[in-house]
C-alpha cells in the first residue's frame, strides 16, 4: 500500500506536468486534440491523488507503524473517526490532503466546463438562440425580444466564459498542482518508512485535535484556502487572454463565493473549537495561524464587494484583479507560515525545511501575476466615471479601503516579530492588545458602512433620498446605544457596536419590507398574498442582493456576540465538596469529584450544580483528561449556553497542597450569537449563490409586469 | 515478495487506466472568433445596463429613490445603452 | 506628647501595611498598572492582572515576585517604560501584553495608520480622478451640443431605440 501510494503521487505529478506542458503547446498552436488531452490529464490527477489518499488512510487504519507519518500521528487505541483526521493532522498528510482538494476543485471545474460546452452546443444549435449568440446581423444588436431568450443568453454568457477560459485556467491550476505534488513527492512524502525498528504503538493524535469540530474544521479551512486557486486561475486566464466583456468576473466571483463560504465556516469552526477545547474562555487570540486564515478572508470579502463595481459599472477592474491575486497569494502565504514555523504559533505544524519551496513558489506566482498585469493592463481600463461622491460607488471604495487597512494591520502585526528580529536583532512580540486596539475601531467603521452602503443609490444620491433612507435607522441606532448605556454597559466600544447593529439591522429590515411591499402592492406574494410569500418572492428574484443582506445580518449577529465579550466575568477557586462560587447571576456548588480510566486516557471530573436565585438550574461536568499515548493533558470544558450568556466551566487542576479540584468559571454574555451569526452567514451565502428566479415572463398579470408597468411613463415623460 | 507483486500490478493497472483515459478523448472546442466575442461582450454590457435599469426602477417603486434621482439615473443608463448600441452597430 | 503620637501613628501605619501584606492581596490588585501590561508566559496568554487557568503554571509566581520587587525596590520610582524594559530583558518580548510604544516597537503601532492615511489618500485620489472624468465627459457633451444644436441623427436614433427598448423591458419584467 505504501508502494502503491508513493507511485500514485508520482504518477499524479507526471500527469499534472503533462497537463501544463500539453496545455501550453496546445493553446499556442491552437491544437484542439492536444488541449483536450491536457484537460483530460488535469482531470485524471484527482482520481490518482485519491488513490494515494486512500492508501495513506488505509495505512493509518491498519496501524502500520513502519510508516513514519502513521507512527508519529496515530496510535492503536485511537477511535476510527479520529484516525481519519490523522490524514490532515501532520505536515506530510495535510499537504497530501491539500493536493487532493486542489485536484478535486480542478476536476469539478473541468467537469463543469465539459458539461457547459455540451450545454452551449445544444443552446446555440440552429433554431435555439441562433440570433442572440452566433449571428452578427441586426437581430443580434437588439436586446432579445422575448424574456425566455434573454434569460437563456444571460445564463449562457458566464457558461461561455467558463468554457472559453478553462483550457488556460486548467494550465494554471495544473501548475499549482505541480508545486504541491513536488512537495508530496520530494520534500514531505507521507509514505516514508521509519529508519528505525517499528514501534509497538504510535505517538498518537494530539489530544487538542480529538474533538468533533477538529474533524470538520481543517477540511473546511483547507477547502477555503485551496478554493481560492480556482478564481485565481480564471482571473489570470482572463487577463492573459484579454477575454472580452465582464462575464469572466462573474465566473471568478462565483468560485470566490464557494471558497469564501468554506473559509468562513472553517474560521468559525476553528473559533468554536478554541472556545470549547482550549479552555481559556475565548475564541480568537490573533494567533499567527488564525491570522493566516483571516487574511485571505479579508481580501476575498473586499473582492466580493468591489466586484459589483465592475459588474454594474465596469469600474475597479485593476483593483479587482489584484484583489483576486492577493487573496490567492495570501492563502499561499498563510500555508507557508503555518507549515514552516516562520512565526511561532500554538497551531503551527512542527518546524520543517519546506520553507524555501514555498518562498520560490510565492515569488514565481507573484512574478507571473506582475507579468500578466503589466502586459495586459490596458485591457483593464475603467469604462465609467463617478458622477457623485455621495453614491454607492463611494461606499464600496470606503468598504474596500477599510478591509484593506485591516488586512495590512493584521499582516503587519503577524510578521512584525520576524521583521523586528531581522532589523533590530531582537524579536518584538505582538499580541492581542495591538490587534484589538488597531482593528476594533476599523471594524466598527466597517459595520457603519454595512448599513450605509445599501442605502446609497448607484451614481448619485440626493439629500432628499438620504433623509428618506437614513432617518429611521439612525434613530433606532441611537435608541439602541442609549438603551445599552442605561442597561449598564460602560465600555464605549460595545455601546457603539450595539448602536451600529441596531442601525444596520433596521436598514436591512427596511430593504426587505420595502421590496416586499412593492410585490404585495402589485398583487404578488402568491396565492397566500401575505408578507412571507412576498418576502420569499423578493429574495428569489435577486438572490445575490438579498442573500447578501442575510450575510450582513449574520455578520451583525457575530459583531453583537463579539461586543458581548466586553461584559465578560471570570473567577477561580478551589472547590472541595459543597464549596460554593458566584459568577454572573449563578451560584456554583461542588457536588462530586470522580476519576475514570480507559485505554486512551485517564480523567478527573467535577460535578457542579448550577443555581440561580436559589433555584436549581442544571448540573455541569468540567473534566481534565490525561492522554496516555501522547503523554499530554487536556481540559474538557463544560458550557451552558443561553441566548443571553454562556456559563463556561474549566477544571483547572488540583490544589497542590490540599488536592482539592480548582474550578475556573467564566460568564460570557451574548456568546451564542457568534455561532448563530455564522450559521446565518453561511445560509445567506448559499442563497446568494442560487440563480435568480425571474418572475413569470411578460405574461399578462405577471407580478413584476404589473409592478413595473405603471409609473414608467409618468416619470420618463 | 507477494505484496511487492500486488503493488506492481496495481501500479501498472493504474497507469493503464490513466493512459486509456488520456488517449480516448475527443477534441476541445476553441472559443468564438474575436469579432464574435467582442460583439457578445457588447451584448452582455447592454444586458447589464438593462439589469441596472430594472434595479433602479425597483428601488424607485420601493420608495428608496426620489423622482429626481430616478430620472437622472435612468437618463444616464439611456446614454450608456445608446453608446453601446452605436458600438454594436459599428461592429456589425 | 507630640512625639508619642507621631511614633504611635507610624507604628499603626506600619502595622496596617504589615496586615495588608499579610492579607496577601494578589499582586495584580496591588500593582494593577504594571500587571495589566504584562502577560503570563506559561502559554495561557492571560495578563498578569487576570487569572491563569492552568495550575501547572510555573512562571506566574516568579513574575509576581518580580512585580513586587520592581514596585517596592530600587526601581519603584522609575518610569513605566523602564520597568517594562526590565521585564522584557528578563523574560523576552513575549511578556509584554502590547509592543512597546518607544524605540523600534513604535513602528508596529504607526504603520497601520500610515497605511490608512495612504489608503485614504488613494480613495480620494480615485474619487477625484473619476469625478474629473465625469465632468470632462459632461463638458464634452455640452460642447458638442453648442456646436450643433442637436446631437447627431445617429445618436438621437440610438437613444430613441434605447428608450423604447427600456420601456418594453420594464413592462415585460
Amino acid at each position: 500500500m505504501q508502494l502503491f501510494g508513493s507511485f500514485a503521487i508520482l504518477l499524479a505529478l507526471v500527469l499534472a506536468g503533462y497537463g501544463v506542458l500539453a496545455g501550453i503547446f496546445g493553446l499556442a498552436r491552437r491544437d484542439t486534440r492536444l488541449i483536450a488531452s491536457a484537460q483530460r490529464a488535469a482531470m485524471a490527477v484527482f482520481p490518482v491523488v485519491t488513490v494515494a489518499v486512500f492508501c495513506l488512510v488505509g495505512l493509518i487504519l491498519r496501524n502500520d507503524f513502519t510508516i513514519a507519518y502513521v507512527a508519529e500521528h496515530s496510535n492503536r487505541a485511537l477511535p476510527f473517526y479520529y484516525k481519519i483526521a490523522v490524514l490532515w493532522s501532520g505536515q506530510e498528510g495535510s499537504l497530501l490532503f491539500w493536493t487532493w482538494l486542489l485536484s478535486g476543485y480542478a476536476f469539478i471545474a473541468l467537469l463543469g466546463a465539459r458539461r457547459k460546452a455540451r450545454g452551449i452546443a445544444e443552446a446555440t444549435a440552429p433554431g435555439n438562440l441562433a440570433a442572440a449568440t452566433a449571428g452578427a446581423g441586426a437581430a443580434a444588436l437588439a436586446v432579445p425580444a422575448t424574456r425566455a431568450a434573454t434569460d437563456e443568453e444571460e445564463a449562457l454568457s458566464p457558461r461561455l466564459a467558463h468554457r472559453n477560459l478553462m483550457p488556460l485556467a486548467a494550465v494554471i491550476l495544473g501548475a499549482i498542482e505541480c508545486f504541491f505534488l513536488l512537495l508530496n513527492n520530494f520534500a514531505a512524502s507521507p509514505f516514508v518508512t521509519l529508519p528505525v525498528a517499528t514501534p509497538p504503538d504510535g505517538n498518537g493524535l494530539n489530544p487538542l485535535l480529538q474533538y468533533a469540530q477538529m474533524v470538520i474544521h481543517p477540511p473546511m479551512l483547507y477547502l477555503g484556502y485551496v478554493g481560492f486557486s480556482v478564481p485565481f486561475a480564471f482571473c489570470l486566464a482572463a487577463l492573459i487572454k484579454r477575454y472580452p466583456g465582464d462575464r469572466w468576473i462573474h465566473v471568478t466571483r462565483r468560485w470566490t463565493m464557494v471558497a469564501w463560504l468554506f473559509l468562513t465556516i472553517g474560521i468559525v469552526l476553528g473559533g468554536n473549537w478554541a472556545y470549547r477545547v482550549l479552555g481559556w474562555g475565548g475564541y480568537w487570540a490573533w494567533d499567527p495561524v488564525e491570522n493566516a486564515a483571516f487574511l485571505p478572508w479579508l481580501t476575498a470579502t473586499a473582492f466580493l464587494h468591489s466586484v459589483m463595481m465592475q459588474e454594474k459599472r465596469g469600474m475597479l477592474k485593476v483593483w479587482n484583479v489584484w484583489l483576486v491575486f492577493a487573496t490567492f497569494l495570501l492563502a499561499v502565504f498563510g500555508d507557508f507560515i503555518t507549515r514552516t514555523g516562520l512565526v511561532a504559533s500554538v497551531h503551527a505544524f512542527a518546524q520543517s525545511d519546506i520553507g524555501p519551496w514555498f518562498v520560490a513558489f510565492f515569488i514565481v506566482a507573484l512574478l507571473v501575476c506582475g507579468w500578466a498585469y503589466f502586459r495586459n493592463r490596458d485591457f483593464l481600463k475603467s469604462e465609467n466615471a463617478l458622477e457623485s461622491t455621495v453614491s454607492r460607488e463611494s461606499g464600496f471604495l470606503f468598504n474596500n479601503f477599510i478591509l484593506l487597512v485591516i488586512t495590512f494591520a493584521v499582516l503587519w502585526g503577524t510578521v512584525f516579530p520576524v521583521v523586528s528580529e531581522w532589523i533590530e536583532g531582537q524579536k518584538i512580540d505582538v499580541g492581542r492588545v495591538f490587534f484589538d486596539r488597531i482593528n476594533v475601531p476599523l471594524f466598527l467603521f466597517l459595520l457603519f458602512l454595512t448599513g450605509v452602503g445599501p442605502l446609497l443609490a448607484w451614481r448619485r444620491t440626493s439629500l432628499n433620498s438620504l433623509k428618506r433612507n437614513f432617518t429611521a435607522p439612525a434613530f433606532v441606532g441611537v435608541l439602541v446605544a442609549a438603551a445599552s448605556l442605561l442597561g449598564g454597559v460602560r465600555d464605549p466600544y460595545p455601546i457603539v457596536c450595539f448602536g451600529l447593529a441596531g442601525f444596520v439591522l433596521t436598514t436591512i429590515a427596511m430593504e426587505f419590507t420595502r421590496g416586499a411591499a412593492v410585490i404585495r402592492r402589485r398583487g404578488g406574494g402568491g396565492i397566500l398574498g401575505g408578507w412571507p410569500a412576498a418576502l420569499t418572492q423578493l429574495t428569489l428574484r435577486n438572490t445575490r442582493r438579498y442573500g447578501g443582506y442575510i450575510v450582513h445580518v449574520g455578520i451583525i449577529l457575530i459583531a453583537i456576540g463579539i461586543a458581548g465579550s466586553g461584559l465578560n466575568q471570570q473567577t477561580q477557586g478551589a472547590m472541595p465538596y459543597h464549596a460554593q462560587m458566584r459568577i454572573g447571576p449563578y451560584t456554583l456548588v461542588s457536588e462530586n469529584y470522580t476519576q475514570n480510566d480507559n485505554a486512551n486516557y485517564a480523567s478527573n471530573s467535577l460535578e457542579v450544580a448550577v443555581e440561580r436565585g436559589g433555584q436549581y438550574v442544571t448540573t455541569m461536568y468540567p473534566a481534565r483528561r490525561f492522554y496516555k499515548a501522547s503523554n499530554q493533558d487536556q481540559s474538557m470544558v463544560a458550557i451552558r449556553s443561553t441566548p443571553l450568556a454562556d456559563l463556561y466551566l474549566v477544571y483547572a487542576g488540583n490544589d497542590p497542597n490540599s488536592g482539592d479540584p480548582i474550578l475556573h468559571a467564566y460568564w460570557n454574555p451574548l456568546m451564542v450569537w457568534i455561532w448563530i451569526g455564522a450559521v446565518v452567514t453561511a445560509l445567506g451565502t448559499l442563497l446568494a449563490m442560487l440563480p435568480n428566479r425571474r418572475p413569470s415572463g411578460g405574461a399578462p398579470g405577471g407580478v413584476a409586469a404589473k409592478a413595473a408597468a405603471a409609473p414608467v411613463e409618468e416619470v420618463h415623460a | 515478495m507477494g505484496t511487492g507483486l500486488v503493488a506492481a500490478f496495481a501500479c501498472v493497472f493504474l497507469t493503464a487506466m490513466v493512459a486509456y483515459f488520456l488517449l480516448t478523448g475527443g477534441e476541445a472546442q476553441l472559443e468564438d472568433s474575436p469579432r464574435e466575442a467582442e460583439l457578445r461582450a457588447l451584448r452582455e454590457r447592454k444586458r447589464t445596463i438593462y439589469d441596472n435599469l430594472r434595479d433602479l426602477h425597483f428601488e424607485f417603486l420601493a420608495g428608496k429613490l426620489g423622482e429626481e434621482d430616478y430620472r437622472r439615473g435612468r437618463g444616464a443608463l439611456e446614454q450608456e445603452a445608446a453608446q453601446v448600441t452605436r458600438k454594436m452597430e459599428g461592429r456589425a | 506628647m507630640n512625639r508619642f503620637w507621631r511614633h504611635s501613628a507610624l507604628i499603626l501605619l506600619a502595622m496596617v501595611l504589615c496586615a495588608g501584606s499579610l492579607r496577601a492581596d494578589p499582586v495584580a490588585d496591588r500593582y494593577p498598572q504594571l500587571a495589566d501590561r504584562l502577560r503570563c508566559t506559561c502559554g495561557c496568554d492571560t495578563p498578569m492582572s487576570g487569572e491563569c487557568e492552568t495550575m501547572k503554571c510555573s512562571t506566574r509566581k516568579a513574575i509576581d515576585a518580580d512585580i513586587v520587587w520592581v514596585e517596592t525596590g530600587p526601581m519603584r520610582n522609575d518610569r513605566m517604560a523602564v520597568k517594562l524594559q526590565y521585564f522584557e530583558q528578563k523574560y523576552g518580548s513575549r511578556i509584554l501584553m502590547a509592543p512597546p510604544t518607544s524605540g523600534f516597537g513604535m513602528v508596529v503601532w504607526i504603520m497601520p495608520w500610515v497605511a490608512a492615511a495612504l489608503g485614504l489618500w488613494l480613495v480620494f485620489f480615485a474619487i477625484r480622478y473619476w469625478r474629473k472624468r465625469a465632468l470632462q465627459g459632461a463638458a464634452a457633451l455640452s460642447g458638442e451640443e453648442s456646436a450643433a444644436a442637436a446631437p447627431p441623427a445617429g445618436d438621437e436614433a440610438a437613444l430613441k431605440q434605447v428608450r423604447a427598448e427600456m420601456d418594453r423591458e420594464l413592462r415585460g419584467l
